[in-house]
């Protein structure tokens, strides 16, 4: 038996949550951060805490079977970036979200231009033989654009603008400013005991992203957890990260994953949305990589099952950028994990119902924040819905 | 070599079948290339890995291909291009990756990346001799393209890192004091450190063994790395101290430079005909060829990759600047021949990014691409028509702190280069470094630019500086502030003024640092 809880992590000291690259010499001494955790790093940081609760009371340390027994049950669901002013409660507004492959930031374009996907007019040819993704719809992109960097993150209202099919302001070309964490480097110095000066051969250097920022704003990563039922609750400051970092945890209110009321809208308006709009907000884990799990290819098309909301699809359209990688160290086993790759945060599927029917406002509420592919325990595999009116869009 | 081609096919050929004979080439020659790195690594690897080398050899290399006929009614050749690029640019929207399939359960990760698990046995498992050749640190770990990488060719070509930044210090060292820098190379070469063969690169030829041993605290571990018996200490003290002692510790940070030509993708949309795009193509061609001569021949760098408008180039610190200059020359005359007809040819933007000699390649080249990103563009000058045809530079010091300056090919009379060296030289004479850390810390202390602050704390602040300028601790008459290229107008707005002192501060910052990389003339001298 668990039970739900919804939790704030607020780093209080930045974060550095390695990723996979060693520190494999002593000349180098350089460890490179990512700038947001993958879920699986959040899952063992609370798995840490609340296997720590049960260590205190019994006064003892837990075998690594005792381990896996007391911790194996808590489960991650559904993960946020948050960021609020000082002194604020989380709430809606302060979601952040990664911003969507399908969005296209040009130099001097004061608006972000949409990527739409259109049936396929020249002929690819790609690694091996396979008809249905080379018949995937793209979108035409004129060479004639420059395009920028695009910015990490985009704040709830740009995001959930972006999901209905509203315009969207690029924010480095005409708006206040993108939302963006500081990092900076950290150089640990060890001091050699026989000169007291510094030994070269043991400074080493990390990247750490800063989690309060100048602007007197906080950053927080919105949890939905599965805790045993009756166990070690509260759980006490979580430690987060390659070197430990604590993080205070917060109840958050409910709301805070609710479905966006704008896309729920949108669902809502007279037919439904044409097509689907599937958009990564965590790192997602599929079986064949970049393909989304039940898919198969019939006619030169991929059709199967949409899992969440049950029924047959058509995918239309994928943009995926190149994997992220994670391992990892499995604590209980004392040995590295195995590298997973996954399909980042940001990437876009788009579907069209295999029966011709729209996507109701029923299925998006089933679809915002829903977990698909595999290690969903882990917090992996989370999308929310947009609307996509299929060629209707691809003519405009 | 180029990484996309573009071809001209005839009509009787059919352009997928020309694909699938292009995509079998390319991936037999991989495959070729990967199996006798293989077998130059065979006692490094691990006994299990056939499924996985396979695996991840087989998905390494992306390959894409599309085509369109070039039809006189639908607007020819500029049209078929432009489809095809169109095509090829909204299908990388989606990288088609495999997951993995295959694994070595308990084995780490690739320590380059992370992205792939590593083929290499356990440390206590590689045979010794191929450690060294292939100079694998301990507790490395090398996925299989790690190892094409690292065991595929002669490993003595590399040229490391260090040597590229010590060349012009060893130059002078070959000048100023041949006796010992003879002495240490046979030194060098009577312990075993490893050699660097690459005989038609200058950088090399003064000290053709790791320069590492010129670091008095890599001593140690280059020697043990290497297996080495003797004591760290007192080779180097006998081998390296004496040179080091005549001509000071040689500055350790280099250069990486990385070069693109500007709207270079707007000339080839404007090629009406394939016959255009070759007299283009051709021109790019010459310049790769030239771009190696300047970075090696002439400054003593090592070209990692020239190709069309672009270039990648390590160089020593004190002749980065120069070898920017040389290279923004030789684009615009190649380009200039080959653009006839047209107002101006494209331009190169040049980034300089500076890291310390310790940090890793891959942290080396972010420098330099992010230095290049702000040749392109300064972001903080936002769009005032300045973007491109310029130089940017990033200084990552080990010590804390980036440092960023840009200026455009035709500012400060077409010559940033100049103003730049013209800066350094004053630093060393004319003006200390302290003033302009006063001055830092000084416009720190006033209020950031913003609405309701008047002319009036322009005119405070120009004091201030003026003040800081002309205060002399030598007793000899200080430069004035133009002849430092900093303009003080008391007509101008305090969020300009504010801007202008900022960006002669971190000049004169960026200038201090070729300052001190320059090699110093000889102790003895200098004592006399």
């Amino acid at each position: 038996m668990t039970s739900p809880h919804r939790l704030a992590m607020i780093p209080r000291d930045g974060l550095f949550c390695k990723d996979g690259r060693g520190w494999f010499t002593s000349a180098l001494g350089r460890g490179h951060g990512l700038d947001w955790p993958f879920p699986s790093t959040l899952l063992g940081a609370l798995r840490t805490a609340y296997g720590r609760v049960i260590e205190a009371k019994r006064d003892r340390p837990l075998s690594a079977d005792e381990w896996l027994e007391h911790t194996g049950g808590i489960g991650l669901g559904a993960t946020l970036a948050l960021r609020r002013p000082l002194g604020r409660d989380f709430s809606r507004a302060d979601r952040l979200w990664p911003v969507p492959a399908d969005a296209l930031f040009v130099e001097g374009e004061e608006q972000v231009l949409r990527l739409e996907p259109q049936p396929v007019t020249v002929p690819t040819l790609s690694r091996d033989d396979d008809r249905a993704r080379e018949r995937l719809w793209r979108p035409t992109v004129e060479t004639c654009f420059k395009p920028r960097t695009p910015p990490r993150w985009w704040g709830d209202a740009d995001f959930s603008a972006w999901l209905v099919g509203n315009r969207v302001v690029d924010v480095a070309n005409g708006g206040q400013g993108a939302v963006r964490m500081q990092s900076r480097l950290q150089a640990h110095v060890g001091i050699v005991a026989d000169t007291q000066t510094a030994g070269e051969g043991i400074l080493f250097t990390h990247d750490v992203f800063e989690t309060l920022g100048a602007d007197r704003c906080e950053w927080g990563i919105g949890c939905e957890v599965e805790l045993p039922a009756g166990g070690a609750t509260p759980l006490p400051p979580v430690t987060l990260g390659a070197d430990r970092r604590p993080a205070q945890l917060e109840e958050l209110a409910p709301e805070v994953f609710e479905a966006s009321a704008v896309v729920m809208d949108a669902f809502r308006a007279p037919g439904g949305s044409r097509g689907l709009r599937l958009v990564a907000v965590t790192p997602i884990v599929w079986e064949r990589g970049w393909l989304p799990d039940r898919l198969a290819s019939e006619d030169g098309n991929y059709r199967g099952r949409l899992e969440p909301i049950g029924v047959e699809v058509e995918l239309r359209a994928a943009f995926v950028p190149r994997p992220q990688s994670v391992s990892g160290w499995d604590m209980a086993r004392k040995r590295p994990k195995p590298v997973t790759r996954l399909v980042p945060p940001g990437a876009v599927y788009f579907f069209e119902r295999a029966d011709g029917n729209t996507f109701t406002a029923d299925d998006a509420e089933k679809l915002w924040l829903s977990a698909i592919g595999c290690r969903v325990g882990e917090g992996f595999g989370r999308v929310v819905p947009g609307v996509w009116r299929g060629e209707e869009d691809a003519r405009r | 070599m180029a990484n996309k081609l573009l071809a001209e096919v005839p009509v009787t050929q059919d352009p997928q079948q020309l694909v699938l004979i292009t995509r079998d080439a390319v991936f037999s020659r991989w495959g070729a290339l990967a199996d006798q790195a293989r077998a130059n690594a065979k006692g490094l690897l691990a006994l299990d890995i056939d499924a996985v080398w396979t695996e991840q050899i087989e998905t390494f290399v992306e390959f894409l291909a599309a085509w369109v006929e070039v039809d006189p009614a639908r607007g020819g050749y500029r049209e078929a291009r432009r489809r095809v690029e169109a095509a090829i640019t909204g299908r990388k929207n989606l990288r088609d990756f495999p997951a993995w399939q295959q694994q070595r359960l308990g084995a780490p990760p690739s320590s380059l990346d992370g992205a792939r698990v590593s083929v290499l046995a356990d440390p206590q498992r590689r045979d010794v001799h191929l450690l060294r050749r292939y100079r694998l640190a301990v507790g490395e770990q090398l996925d299989a393209i790690g190892v094409v990488k690292r065991c595929g060719g002669n490993p003595d070509q590399f040229v490391p890192i260090v040597n590229i930044a010590f060349a012009e210090w060893l130059s002078r060292a070959r000048e100023q004091a041949p006796l010992l820098l003879k002495q240490l190379l046979h030194a060098c070469r009577d312990v075993g450190i490893a050699q660097v063969v690459r005989g038609d690169l200058p950088c090399v030829s003064p000290l053709p063994f790791d320069a590492s041993v010129l670091i008095p605290s890599r001593w140690q571990t280059v020697l043990y790395e290497l297996g080495i018996a003797a004591d760290p200490q007192r080779w180097g003290e006998q081998a390296v101290r004496p040179l080091l002692n005549r001509l000071d510790e040689p500055y350790p940070y280099v250069a990486c430079l990385v070069a693109d030509g500007d709207r270079m993708g707007a000339i080839l949309d404007g090629m009406a005909s394939a016959d255009c795009h070759r007299t283009i193509s051709r021109a790019l061609a010459k310049f790769p060829q030239e771009a190696r001569r300047i970075v090696e021949q002439e400054h003593l760098g090592s070209l990692v990759y020239a190709g069309g408008d672009d270039v990648l180039a390590f160089v020593p610190l004190p002749r980065a600047l120069a070898c920017a200059q040389a290279l923004k020359n030789a684009f615009s005359s190649i380009m200039i021949d080959a653009c006839i007809g047209q107002s101006a040819g494209p331009t190169l933007s040049i980034g300089i990014g500076i890291g310390h000699i310790m940090d890793g390649m891959g942290d080396l080249l972010a420098l330099g691409r992010r230095a290049e990103r702000l040749a392109k563009r300064d972001e903080a000058e936002g769009d005032r028509g300045r973007d491109r045809n310029g130089l940017g530079i990033v200084i990552d010091k080990r010590s804390g702190g980036t440092l960023r300056w840009r200026a455009r090919w035709d500012d400060w009379n077409e010559n940033p280069v100049g103003r730049l060296l013209n800066d350094a030289a004053l630093l060393g004479e004319r003006l200390s470094t302290k003033k302009v850390h006063e001055i830092g810390t000084a416009l720190r202390r006033f209020p950031d630019p913003g609405p309701g602050l008047d002319g009036s704390w322009t005119l405070v602040l120009l004091h201030d500086v003026r003040r800081t300028i002309k205060r002399s601790e030598t007793g000899e008459a200080a430069p004035s502030p133009p002849q430092l290229g900093l303009e003080l107008d008391e007509a101008t707005e305090y969020a300009v003024a504010h801007a202008r002192i900022d960006g002669w501060v971190r000049r004169m910052l960026i200038a201090k640092v070729f300052a001190q990389a320059e090699p110093k003339p000889d102790r003895s001298q200098r004592v006399a």
